[in-house]
């Protein structure tokens, strides 16, 4: 708790010097609004903007005054912050290792996905990779990731605390009681996704006359107030790591990995 | 045991006007009191092939937690994510209240939710993305960069914890404008206390990468 307290001080520092470093620019994001967006705001540079200037615009702080003068605002956005940091980190890294995991241990899958960014790299004859590729170009990778999502999901499930008497499903859950959503569980049933335990790396990708299996809940359902944020974010940058690793290395498992930790939690119904 | 049923019919169930299928496709045959029970509970025991083992929702009682109900159907988790005043998350994680505040955007529900996702989500929006691109994709090839060089020197390299250290210091980058050089993963408090006990989800990845 104590190094919580210093992280947040530390962090209502750097929105302090933010706003007093950038106070224009965020004066010209309060304007934007919703509407800002790379193509419709020319006077903003690429590089420039972060999201907290964007968050700060968006935020109740006052710019005419000290950031001190409301300390309420200043500590909410600071603990939003070190949410966002660790939210967005602690689960798209995991997700990433456990994807590199994956392609290692099946050298056809490696050439699968390399094959389809071999091709945008001759197509667009350099070896980097763009915002429109990492965005919509890759849909095997994507598929990929997906697939890892489902069967290894970061955060397996979440909780929700019931506040009057309920039944669900036919169960009677009292007032109080906790519900957990087992997504682990669920991304696992082979009726919505069949052959479950299989990792099929193009489960997810479009083909003509054929459904592709319905998205993934790793996220939190569908049509969610609470889904998650940062999905978008999170895969591109997940497919943006995968893709620099494909295209311009090969690797070798090591000889003493072992596959233990892909487990469904014992108390899951597989 | 039909003055029960009937007991359990009075108590609220779902807000009105839910009639998507999931918790609601769930309870119509509830309609008939006695016979509704069997209906209900057959339904609920065959439908799918998780329900063949443990059913769509079954109870669970942990050592560490107290008994609680757990959920496993897609279509369910949608009625009971979009009714959040009668599943709340407010006090029903309480790590999280402990380490990021009451005031997270895990715990808020119905109007508060939204008034705070609405405040964050600009920066989230896909629009802006390409404000950000360029500097993932230079983190993205300096992380690989360094990978390569680390292979070069030891023959192989643990990916896990340089994953970890790459996806901190691009969000704290994006989000903050600091660019991460040394190794702040120790001062996230989650992070520290994780890192202790292996997690069955947490891959340990070796690699060896060829020239």
């Amino acid at each position: 708790m104590k190094a919580r307290a210093e992280l947040i001080s530390i962090l209502k520092d750097v929105i302090k010097r933010n706003i007093r470093q950038n106070k224009h620019l965020i004066e010209k994001l309060c304007e934007y609004g919703d509407n800002l967006s790379f193509k419709g705001s020319r006077d903003i540079k690429k590089g420039e903007v972060n999201m907290l200037l964007i968050a700060i615009a968006e935020s109740d702080i006052d710019l005419a005054q000290d950031p001190e003068a409301c300390p309420d605002d200043l500590r909410l956005l600071a603990e939003l912050i070190l949410f966002l940091w660790t939210a967005g980190s602690s689960t798209s890294a995991p997700t990433t290792a456990s994807a590199a995991f994956e392609m290692g241990l099946d050298s056809s899958r490696w050439s699968r996905l390399a094959e389809e960014q071999d091709t945008l790299v001759c197509a667009a004859g350099s070896v980097e990779v763009t915002y429109e590729q990492a965005q919509s170009e890759m849909p095997l990778l994507d598929s990929f990731i997906n697939e890892i999502l489902r069967m290894h999901p970061a955060a397996p499930g979440v909780v929700r605390r019931v506040t009057d008497d309920v039944r669900i499903l036919g169960s009677h859950v009292q007032n109080g009681e906790i519900v957990y959503l087992d997504y682990t569980a669920a991304m696992r049933n082979s009726s919505v996704y069949p052959d479950p335990d299989t990792l099929k790396i193009d489960r997810f990708l479009r083909s003509e006359g054929e459904r592709p299996a319905p998205g993934v809940i790793a996220f939190g359902p569908l049509v969610s107030p609470h889904r998650c944020l940062g999905e978008g974010l999170a895969k591109i940058l997940m497919r943006t790591t995968l893709a620099v690793l494909l295209r311009k290395y090969t690797m070798r498992l090591d000889p003493g990995q072992t596959r233990k930790y892909a487990v469904v939690p014992d108390d899951s119904p597989r | 045991m039909q003055r029960n049923i009937t007991h359990l019919r009075s108590k609220r169930f779902l807000p009105d006007g839910v009639t998507d299928k999931g918790l609601h496709r769930a309870t119509r045959h509830r309609n008939f009191p006695i016979l509704g029970f069997f209906v209900d509970n057959w339904m609920s025991r065959t439908a799918g092939v998780l329900a063949a083992k443990y059913g769509k929702a079954y109870r669970t009682n942990f050592v560490t937690y107290s008994s609680r109900l757990v959920v496993t159907d897609k279509d369910t988790f949608r009625e009971i994510e979009r009714n959040d005043d009668l599943f709340g998350s407010t006090d029903a994680h309480e790590v999280v209240e402990a380490v990021f505040g009451e005031s997270s955007m895990l715990m808020a529900d119905g109007r508060e939710n939204a008034v705070r996702r609405s405040k964050v989500a600009p920066a989230f929006s896909p629009n802006v993305y390409p404000f950000f691109f360029d500097k993932i994709n230079a983190r993205v090839i300096k992380t690989w960069t360094a990978v390569e060089g680390e292979v070069n020197d030891k023959g192989s390299v643990l990916l896990d914890p340089i994953f970890r250290r790459h996806h901190l210091s691009i969000i704290v980058e994006m989000k903050t404008g600091i660019v991460m050089d040394s190794d702040m993963s120790d001062i996230l408090v989650l992070r520290s206390s994780q890192a202790e006990k292996p997690s069955t989800h947490r891959p340990s990845v070796r690699f060896t990468m060829l020239q």
